[in-house]
């Protein structure tokens, strides 16, 4: 029963991985990378660490791989972010340029302005917030 | 505060008691100093914990399955969407009102739920940016933001 339920969490994990790095080579920008990353790297990685835990069992494991999960969990997401924030300041291109959606600019000031040399491109000032 | 360092208090104990410690004897003595405490709520003044846990569990459980919800989603989009189906834009969402640490909380959890990660905080703590993958409204991406987990959030913050 726990050779099925570890071999079942790793195997389920190690493909998740595997969508996080297909996504890395499939999804046409840096930003949109930086979702498969968080998401399916988060969670493969915490089902494989669950796996190891359902083999070790209670007694090794104990809280060692908890506190992996807890590390894992909490730093994925702060690195994914931090990658799509570098993307953001750098203005690196993105796929489907167009400007931001901002819940103010319907108030009249555009409070975001973009980062990444004073003038922004000429499709991301000139056309209107949809 | 002091409901939950009583709390602690009731496990540790039950800790000492056990026969050996262990991460599961701990756990026991967790849920038995939540349930004195429930029980002697008007006399200890911990109703306002006990209120703030069942959020917390409720706002886990949601969590937990929007975080499965996301995963789905991505490797779905991974593996069989063509890139030119993809609308990824940048979308901005008011925060203002939050403590920071809310925001920490939010955006973190942001980062984990379908469609969506943080990129940016502004410096003065009133708006998150996001990148969204699929901007069809974004007004309902940011009402569903609301209602999913800035409400859940603030349910056990305050």
């Amino acid at each position: 029963m726990n050779d099925v339920l570890t071999s079942l969490l790793t195997l389920s994990g190690a493909l998740l991985v595997l969508a996080a790095a297909i996504g890395v080579l499939r999804l046409p920008d840096v930003l949109c990378r930086a979702h498969a990353v968080a998401k399916a790297l988060t969670l493969g990685i915490f089902l494989m660490l669950l796996g190891l835990w359902v083999d070790q069992g209670q007694k090794q494991a104990a809280l060692k791989i908890f506190l992996a999960i807890f590390f894992q969990v909490v730093t994925i997401p702060i690195g994914s972010h931090l990658i799509a924030l570098l993307a953001f300041e750098k203005n690196i291109p993105r796929w489907r340029h167009r400007p931001i959606e901002d819940h103010r600019r319907a108030g009249g000031s555009n409070a975001v302005p973009h980062p990444g040399g004073g003038t922004p491109s000429s499709d991301e000032s000139d056309r209107p917030a949809h | 505060m002091k409901s939950f360092a009583l709390n602690l208090l009731i496990a540790v104990i039950w800790l000492l008691l056990a026969p050996e410690p262990s991460a599961g004897a701990f756990a026991l003595g967790c849920l038995l100093g939540f349930a004195l405490l429930g029980v002697f709520r008007p006399v200890l003044g911990s109703g306002d914990y006990i209120r703030r846990v069942f959020a917390l569990g409720r706002f886990l459980l949601v969590f937990t399955w929007e975080f499965l919800a996301a995963n789905v989603n991505v490797v779905w989009t991974v593996l069989f969407r063509a890139r030119t189906s993809l609308n990824p834009n940048f979308v901005t969402y008011d925060v203002a009102g939050l403590r920071p640490f809310e925001i920490l909380l939010l955006s973190h959890c942001i980062s984990l739920t379908p469609g969506s990660t943080t990129v940016q905080v502004t410096d003065d703590f009133q708006t998150l940016v996001l990148h969204t993958l699929d901007v069809g409204d974004p007004a309902a991406v940011r009402a569903r933001l609301d209602r999913v987990l800035k409400r859940g959030i603030l349910s056990f913050t305050r």
